[in-house]
């Protein structure tokens, strides 16, 4: 091996070095620390769900009607339903449906939307800027919630379909970040430099521009997540998303509210649930901002 | 027109005109001037003088509007680098003003430099690591800089980094657009010497662009002074610091702070610097520099003087030198 | 203390807190200002210029920031022991500064008129603070009169991105005279312009400060300015200052290594190309050298200097260096 490969510092150290880094700045904002830790117990009780549920099967089909509508007691933290089944159990698988919609829809439109901002804002002002930013806008002119609702109604009503709708109306945010990072970026003096060498666009788009804007996009996901769960619950709180018996938590608080203000327990845990993510995921999102936002002394 | 073997860069009537919303921008308005292989020519002016736009028209960043800029015998310049071929982009290389922002800081300084060896295919894929290593050698850097990021080196040294980009790809004329202004004075002589080793070594062809005349006193073989996008002056540079002709040259030159008495005594007489310069949108009819004048006759508010000849390849563009 | 002077810096120790550690800056610097005297301050990119200023002035972000030691008494009063509400009224009161980038100094939302506006209701000065409109505006006229504006009503009405530079540079000036009296510090201020204006906005501090008798800081790295416009200058380097003296005296004779290896680096007007500059960079703030900060570049270096830092010694009239090559037998 030559001299100079032996001079590059293990992948480890380097990133060591940047977590300690970042780690420090986020760990300054105890509030952020605390929407991390609730996060991480909210991802670990999704995952071990069928081993923590007391009543795992409650989450399948189940009904108890000797037991139903019970307050919450010590066998029932949080009660349950009108069917007997225990909401604490359902609550916690409710949380992997809404996890598993965040990880889809913005793995899909996270990429997606990415690329073309990067794209239209590096050929700002020519026909490519043209074509590809009038598409995001006809997305974008439609009422999110209204688009939700038109495409589940031509398709049918379930969670994959309500996966799609979301995406198809989250991906423009991400493509309108981006082009706003990718125009300014591409007047930096590192970008001419190469432009002006013979740089191929593919090279300065992706491997110079974007790394550039991880930072905005990574404060915006850990947002997003908190919005994307928040939508979902929207949408099968009006019957478009997770259908009973399925327990998605906004479901759960759609067909809980009818019992109100008497069984107010079957509403307001799986509602709590959800403030509970959406907060987490600001917290977070919080503290990443202050991250990236700190400048190097 | 004969060919000149010495000739690298030729240009006749520059112009490069903006369309804004308040009027027509006339950054280059007409320039001349010719730089011979292995020289030196300094350009010189005040924020506003058009002289980065004219880097910025060789290099390649915008076309030309207008007039003929012929590059090694042969090669037009006129226009930007979507339409410029490999070859050029190749010899033609740009050092920027700021270093913190010509380098990407989320590269490290081995992907900086590799990506111009890989653009123009200069060594072997194999051999492109010990290029850099050289490269970094040859601009006096540690090796180990491979692996750093720009944010953890100074101002110097990255600026240092920009010539090793610059060179990667074995070009013949560099630009150079204020290297040193933004760096301290023990940073601006490291980099200086180096890039006069450099063009010694590499046999390379400098323009270089500064508003410090102490500067350019010591680097550039000849000097060329601009003022709201035409050329006033030029000259080589000892006459232009110890025979300025043009009213603007003699301005510029007796506000430079200097440190030593002998430096005092060499200055023009102290003509107090009047005015501003004018709105590029809205140009002073006749002579640009007529309104802060010391020495304006009526003439110059309506006739824009011609570039005349006045001795030893020493060119003054004033209505004082023009009716001898 | 002097009975002549108006600020007194004693031993001085600021740093800041980075996720690696603390970066020691500041290590023990002493200025004194004199009343209506120009200090020049000089140094190379940072060597703590700025930290400095910035201190005195308490605008440092405190944390990262931190002072662990030393006294800043300006008119009697020691800056860093008041809390904070107290220093504004110092700062209303005759303490006043410019900064470098004169486009950044400006809200670009607001015209100059109500930046001017703003600045004199809150200041603390008799008679300016009143609650008459236009007695308020016509003040504000009278200070970009001062400052040499082309046309002030006009330029009331201007926005900031209006302006040239130079014209950005006088307002700041103008709002920094609001209430500057005893010391006026300026970072810095020709640094972003053009040389002719550069010198006109320098020839305008210097007839200000004269006609005022106000004291004021001058903090630049071009040595040609320091000359022209400075009775005294302050050398520092890597936060330690090394060498003081008369304007003059500093330029006939420096005495410290790295004064000598500064007034050698700069390009003169004669020709004769650019010397090389002090070989080496400044030290890492994490680790500093326990001696003299300057050890590892010296030329002259002894034992010594690497173990402890070398005291101020006085060569005579003034003219002071911290170095062992002064002041100690010579063996």
């Amino acid at each position: 091996m030559r001299t100079e490969e032996t001079l590059r510092p293990s992948l480890g150290c380097r990133l060591f070095d940047s977590c300690a880094k970042y780690w420090y700045r986020f760990s300054s904002n105890k509030l952020s620390v605390f929407g991390v830790v609730l996060f991480l117990i909210i991802i670990l009780v999704a995952a071990f769900a069928p081993l923590i549920a007391p009543y795992p099967g409650h989450a399948k089909p189940f009904v108890d009607f000797k037991n139903a509508n019970q307050p919450p007691t010590l066998q029932h933290l949080f009660g349950t339903d009108r069917v007997g089944r225990d909401i604490f159990s359902r609550v916690l698988f409710g949380y992997r449906f809404s996890l598993l919609m965040a990880v889809i829809v913005l793995g899909i439109s996270v990429p997606f939307g990415v690329t073309i901002g990067l794209v239209a804002g590096y050929y700002k002002g020519s026909w490519i800027d043209t074509l590809l930013m009038r598409f995001t806008d006809i997305f974008l002119s439609v009422p999110p919630l209204l688009l939700a609702l038109m495409i589940t109604a031509v398709l049918k009503p379930n969670l994959i379909n309500s996966m799609i709708a979301i995406t198809a109306m989250w991906w423009p945010l991400h493509a309108r970040l981006l082009y706003g990072l990718s125009s300014s970026l591409s007047d930096e003096y590192f970008v001419v430099a190469e432009q002006v060498s013979g740089v191929r666009g593919r090279h300065i788009l992706f491997v110079e521009i974007l790394p550039n804007c991880i930072g905005p996009i990574l404060t915006k996901i850990t947002l997003d997540v908190g919005w994307v769960i928040l939508m979902g619950a929207t949408l099968s709180f009006v019957g478009l998303g997770v259908q009973p018996p399925k327990p998605g938590l906004g479901t759960m608080v759609s067909a809980g509210a009818k019992d109100l203000p008497g069984v107010w327990w079957a509403t307001v845990f799986p509602a709590l649930a959800i403030v509970l993510v959406v907060l987490s995921c600001n917290l977070i999102g919080d503290g990443l901002h202050d991250v990236f936002a700190v400048e190097e002394v | 027109m004969e060919k000149d073997i010495n000739t690298l860069l030729s240009v006749k009537g520059l112009r490069k005109y903006f369309k804004t919303p308040q009027g027509t921008v006339r950054a280059v308005d007409g320039i001349d001037f010719s730089i011979a292989r292995g020289e030196t020519l300094g350009l010189v002016g005040e924020s506003g003088s058009g002289k980065s736009t004219v880097a910025y028209v060789l290099v390649g960043i915008y076309a030309a509007t207008g007039g003929e800029v012929i590059f090694n015998n042969g090669q037009n310049l006129g226009r930007d680098f979507r339409k410029r071929p490999m070859n050029l982009k190749k010899d033609i290389q740009i050092v920027f003003q700021d270093p913190g922002s010509s380098l990407n800081p989320r590269r490290s300084i081995k992907q900086i430099i590799e990506v111009m060896l890989k653009t123009h295919r200069v060594v072997p894929k194999e051999d492109r690591m010990s290029k850099v290593a050289e490269l970094l050698k040859r601009v006096g850097l540690p090796v180990e800089y491979m692996y750093k990021y720009p944010r953890s080196i100074g101002g110097g040294e990255q600026q240092i980094v920009a010539i090793a980009r610059a060179l990667a790809t074995d070009p013949s004329f560099v630009l150079l657009d204020e290297p040193t202004s933004a760096l301290d004075v023990s940073m601006q002589a490291k980099v200086i010497n180096l890039l006069i080793d450099l063009q010694k070594e590499f046999s390379l062809t400098y323009l270089f662009i500064t508003h410090d005349l102490s500067l350019m006193r010591n680097v550039a073989n000849r000097i060329a002074i601009m003022y709201l996008g035409k050329t006033e002056e030029v000259a080589c540079a000892a006459d232009f610091f110890q025979k300025p002709l043009h009213p603007y040259t003699q301005m510029l030159i007796s506000s430079i702070p200097v440190a030593t008495e002998e430096e005092a005594a060499i200055k023009p007489k102290k003509i107090i610097a009047r005015g501003e310069i004018p709105s590029p949108v809205n140009l002073p009819t006749g002579c640009g520099f007529h309104p802060r004048c010391p020495e304006r006759m009526d003439i110059c508010s309506e006739v824009d003087p011609e570039m005349v000849a006045t001795g030893e390849a020493h060119f003054v563009r004033c209505h004082l030198y023009l009716h001898r | 203390m002097g009975a002549n002077s108006i600020l007194e810096v004693i031993d001085l120790h600021v740093g800041y807190r980075i996720y690696k550690g603390f970066l020691k800056v500041i290590n023990g610097a002493c200025i004194t200002v004199e009343k209506g005297r120009k200090i020049g301050l000089v140094g190379e990119a940072g060597c703590g210029k700025t930290t400095t200023v910035k201190t005195v002035m308490r605008v440092l972000p405190i944390p990262p920031g931190r002072v662990s030691k030393g006294e800043i008494v300006f008119k009697g009063e020691d800056l860093l022991s008041v809390n904070l509400d107290k220093v504004k009224g110092v700062r209303g009161k005759g303490l006043s500064m410019i900064f470098q980038d004169p486009m950044a100094a400006l809200n670009p939302t607001f015209t100059i008129g109500t930046q001017l506006i703003d600045v004199i209701k809150c200041s603390k000065r008799k008679g300016y603070a009143t609650r008459n409109a236009s007695s308020v505006r016509d003040r504000a006229i009278q200070i970009l009169e001062k400052v040499a504006m082309p046309d002030p009503e006009r330029i009331m009405k201007n926005y900031p991105l209006q302006l040239s530079g130079g014209m950005q540079q006088r307002v700041c000036i103008g709002i920094a005279l609001v209430n500057a009296r005893h010391l006026l510090i300026a970072d810095e201020p020709g640094t972003a312009l053009d040389v002719t204006i550069q010198d006109q906005i320098l020839r305008l501090l210097q007839e200000l400060v004269e006609e005022k008798d106000m004291a004021i800081i001058l903090i630049t790295h071009s040595l040609g300015v320091v000359r022209e416009m400075t009775d005294r200058v302050y050398v520092m380097y890597a936060g330690d200052i090394v060498e003081t003296a008369k304007t003059k005296d500093l330029f006939a004779n420096p005495a410290h290594p790295y004064a000598q290896g500064l007034l050698a680096s700069i390009p003169k007007l004669t020709g004769g190309g650019v010397p090389m500059g002090v070989e080496g960079r400044i030290p890492d703030y994490l680790n500093p050298p326990i001696g003299c900060r300057f050890y590892p570049r010296c030329k002259e270096a002894m034992s010594i200097c690497a173990e402890s830092k070398p005291p101020f010694c006085d060569i005579g009239d003034g003219h002071q260096v911290a170095c062992y090559l002064f002041g100690r037998e010579k063996k």
